[in-house]
């Protein structure tokens, strides 16, 4: 990294103690724990993206194959499909209710062990790809937004294109305690994510791609680095940079980047791709992208961080829709079962009071067990701590007060509704004081309901509205057209 | 169900607390060092004397139980700040003001406005100030026991002219002082602790000495500028910064307020100097500290909300 380069940060957020960032272990350590799960059984939600459910295409009964589409959209929904990551039969479909409080339908289907890949699921032998072969391919493979958002890739591809968007922005920025798997992916896929940034760019007509990451994350900087060295001589139209970040909790949500990038604050109802003519696309997302264009394989895997307390913990590439209970036996001594499952990081995750009918989703980057343990709440000492680090730049000390004595008006003019619910307040407050569940649950409220007079703490489910913002699929037929004529050269799936 | 975070900083009110006794240990080393077993009762006295009250007050008032270590904190820091010939009486009158009247009837944990421990060390010394001047020499009268429950006026130790001073004597603490703000040596190691414990911010202390050193050289410049170096020694000023400017309830939340008050702290340590009462030179800065950081927070919450206002206006 060169001297001059500038480091970007917001301000405030935290730091976590070492302790907390197993991607600083020893490459060692790295290589052996990296394992693919095999799972005896999936349940695969038909909502697992930001947008409408989709319809099951199969029947209880029926054998399906690995890659195979289980859940279509219906017409004009927003909405992508679902594919099985398992080859075996279907032994159910019915209604569950997922720990965000998302209610749909889910197929099961039990593990024939026998990992029989769908006949469509073979590298792609096309040497030319045009721009809107690559939207088509990224649609059909159900890609959304794999950082957390969930939003449909397609989507944001529209969008870019729609306003007409600058540069492409690869986030390699995972900053959650215990959570490492997009530098895992990096370390072991580095060509797979800039092709797949080069595949995505192409599509949205940008020709510019920005990688975000922390300055500290030398590895996967170099890792990076090399691939596109290797990817430049072949695309010369497409320009490669870094922009290095300071390494922070919650770096890398859209809002932030847009601070620390450009020194904009974006709005709830603005967007990147609006206001600062860029578009973001998570590493892991970009890797999904390149692997259902060059292998003609859906999203139906991910890397998530499988960890705990106790410092054991594990990279895993699951299919989509392993229960949680299966991944906890891939790690010793997280299968008690008093211990409390977390169906996302330790942050900003959800409780999965059922482990064994809660399923890993394309969203769902990691899962920690933690010991059941109450913290100690004392009154508040007005140390300021969770003012040092909010993001956004609110006081919730203050207005977690105003909230509890009913002050709404109050807590609204200092900034309530500007909570992304990342959970650093809660994290840092000496008193243990839990801000980010009022202040959080009172600006999902904001964002949900028009009159707020009926606020209530404990009447929204957090994790299922806050960090996500309408995008609308809004294609123009000759916004479409405009970037058409990107050529991506395969041969056999592999780059020429 | 349980809602994120599930993890929590280990840095909770009791640790923080538990660093700071910490860090306060090598003054306390040095009072006994220094002054004797006399030194040690009177902080142990202290420390117990202000649990024993939020204790008591708590169950009074029904607020549960102690769950933290800012008394055990308060009582250590009062020790410190008395001269070495206080009785207990004295040291009781102080800890029961700063508990009662200036911690518990304003809240109680958390709600205190200004430092109870300079409050209740303030009282004292306004209220009776000829029985808080038992200066003693350093190294006498280690086991002065019967000195303790004294209801007589103490006797004084002439202490020196500033030119009497030699820098080394000054560093290590071999002048008499108040029991344990005199080495400061002592003092940066209980720094030097907190800073690495992440348990103390700089900018409020840091603001403070130097607006002192800075005005303390003006006023200086005139006669002998070795003036200033042996009133940052001998005055406690030092102490204070460490362990009352940065007492995080009391002081203001943000940064650049943190720096604004400790400048306030330190102007008001300057004029209060000229005065030549130690005492009141070392408490009253934090306490109108406390006081102006509330009215700080108060227009720094009250011009973000404008801005907001302005900003939806905007839009």
């Amino acid at each position: 990294m060169p001297f001059t380069e500038r480091i970007h940060s917001f301000n405030n957020g935290i730091v976590t103690d070492d302790a907390l960032d197993f991607s600083k272990r020893s490459s060692f350590k790295k290589e052996i724990m990296l394992e693919r799960i095999y799972p005896t059984r999936v349940i695969l939600p038909m909502k697992q993206h930001y947008g409408d459910e989709v319809i099951p295409t199969v029947s209880i009964g029926e054998h399906v194959l690995i890659g195979q589409c289980v859940g279509m959209p219906a017409p004009g929904t927003f909405a992508v499909p679902v594919h099985s990551g398992i080859s075996g039969d279907v032994t159910d479909i019915k209604d569950i209710t997922l720990p965000n409080g998302v209610n749909c339908k889910a197929v099961f289907i039990k593990s024939d062990r026998k990992r029989t890949f769908h006949p469509s699921v073979s590298p792609r032998n096309d040497v030319n790809i045009s721009a809107s072969s690559v939207m088509g391919i990224i649609k059909d493979a159900g890609i959304v937004g794999m950082g957390g958002e969930g939003i449909p890739t397609i989507a944001k591809i529209n969008r870019a294109r729609m306003f007409h968007v600058e540069e492409l922005l690869v986030n390699c920025l995972q900053s959650e305690p215990y959570a490492d798997s997009d530098f895992v992916r990096i370390n072991n896929s580095a060509d797979y994510i800039v092709m797949g940034a080069v595949a995505v760019a192409g599509a949205a007509g940008v020709s510019r791609i920005n990688f975000l990451i922390s300055e500290d994350r030398k590895e996967e900087i170099l890792a990076l680095q090399a691939a596109m060295e290797r990817t430049a001589g072949r695309y010369s139209g497409y320009s490669f940079n870094f922009k290095f970040f300071r390494n922070r909790f919650p770096q890398g949500y859209y809002r932030l980047v847009a601070k620390a990038l450009y020194g904009v604050e974006i709005s709830e109802t603005e967007t990147l791709e609006e206001t600062c003519s860029a578009v973001l696309f998570n590493c892991s997302t970009l890797y999904a992208c390149w692997e259902a264009i060059s292998d003609n394989m859906p999203l139906v895997a991910r890397v998530l961080t499988v960890t705990g307390e106790n410092g054991i913990r594990n990279n895993v590439i699951a299919p989509i829709g392993t229960p949680l209970s299966e991944l906890m036996n891939t790690v010793n001594g997280m299968t008690d079962t008093q211990n409390l499952v977390i169906w996302g990081n330790c942050l900003t995750g959800l409780e999965a009071e059922d482990p064994d009918n809660t399923p890993v989703v394309k969203t769902t980057s990691g899962i920690t067990i933690l010991p059941r343990r109450d913290i100690a709440t004392m009154p508040c000492i007005h140390c300021g701590d969770c003012s040092n680090a909010c993001p956004m730049d609110i006081e919730p000390g203050l207005i977690h007060h105003l909230l509890k004595k009913g002050s709404v008006e109050e807590a609204d003019l200092e900034g309530a509704g500007k909570c992304i619910s990342c959970g650093a307040c809660s994290y840092i407050c000496p008193s243990g004081i839990d801000l980010t569940k009022t202040i959080a649950s009172y600006a999902a409220s904001r964002r949900t309901y028009t009159t707020r007079t009926h606020f209530s703490v404990d009447k929204i489910k957090l994790g299922a509205v806050s960090l996500l913002e309408a995008y609308e699929e809004e294609e123009k037929s000759d916004s479409a057209k405009k970037s058409d004529d990107i050529v991506l050269p395969f041969e056999g799936g592999k780059i020429v | 169900m349980r809602t994120a975070p599930f993890i929590h900083i280990d840095n909770n009110i009791a640790v923080m607390d538990l660093k700071t006794i910490a860090a306060l240990l090598p003054c306390v080393v040095y009072a006994v060092f220094s002054y004797g077993l006399r030194a040690l009762v009177l902080t142990v006295f202290t420390a117990a004397l202000w649990i024993l009250t939020e204790t008591a007050m708590k169950k009074v008032t029904g607020r549960g139980s102690l769950r933290d270590l800012s008394p055990a904190v308060n009582g250590i820091v009062l020790a410190m700040l008395l001269p070495p010939g206080t009785s207990l009486y004295m040291a009781a009158l102080a800890v029961l003001f700063g508990s009662i009247v200036v911690k518990g009837l304003f809240g109680g944990e958390g709600a205190g406005f200004v430092n109870p421990a300079a409050a209740g060390r303030l009282f004292v010394e306004v209220c009776f100030p000829e029985r808080m001047s038992g200066f003693y020499s350093v190294g006498v009268k280690m086991l002065a026991y019967k000195s303790l429950f004294d209801t007589k006026v103490p006797e004084e130790t002439a202490v020196a002219e500033y030119s009497d001073f030699r820098p080394v004597e000054l560093i290590a603490g071999h002048y008499p002082a108040f029991i344990g703000t005199g080495c400061l040596i002592m003092v940066i190691t209980g720094l030097v602790y907190l800073i690495i414990k992440r348990s103390i911010r700089l900018e409020t202390p840091v603001a403070f000495i130097a607006i002192i050193i800075i005005g303390r050289l003006i006023v200086d410049v005139r006669t002998d500028v070795y003036n200033t170096f042996v009133f940052i020694m001998t005055s406690g000023v030092v102490f204070a910064a460490v362990f009352i400017m940065s007492d995080i309830t009391t002081t203001s939340r943000r940064g650049l307020n943190g720096v604004l008050m400790g400048m306030i702290g330190g102007l008001i340590a300057v004029a209060l100097s000229l005065r030549g009462n130690p005492a009141v030179t070392l408490c009253v800065p934090p306490l109108a500290v406390g006081l102006i950081s509330g009215f700080m927070d108060f227009t720094d919450s009250a011009g973000r909300k404008m801005r907001q206002k302005g900003g939806q206006a905007d839009a």
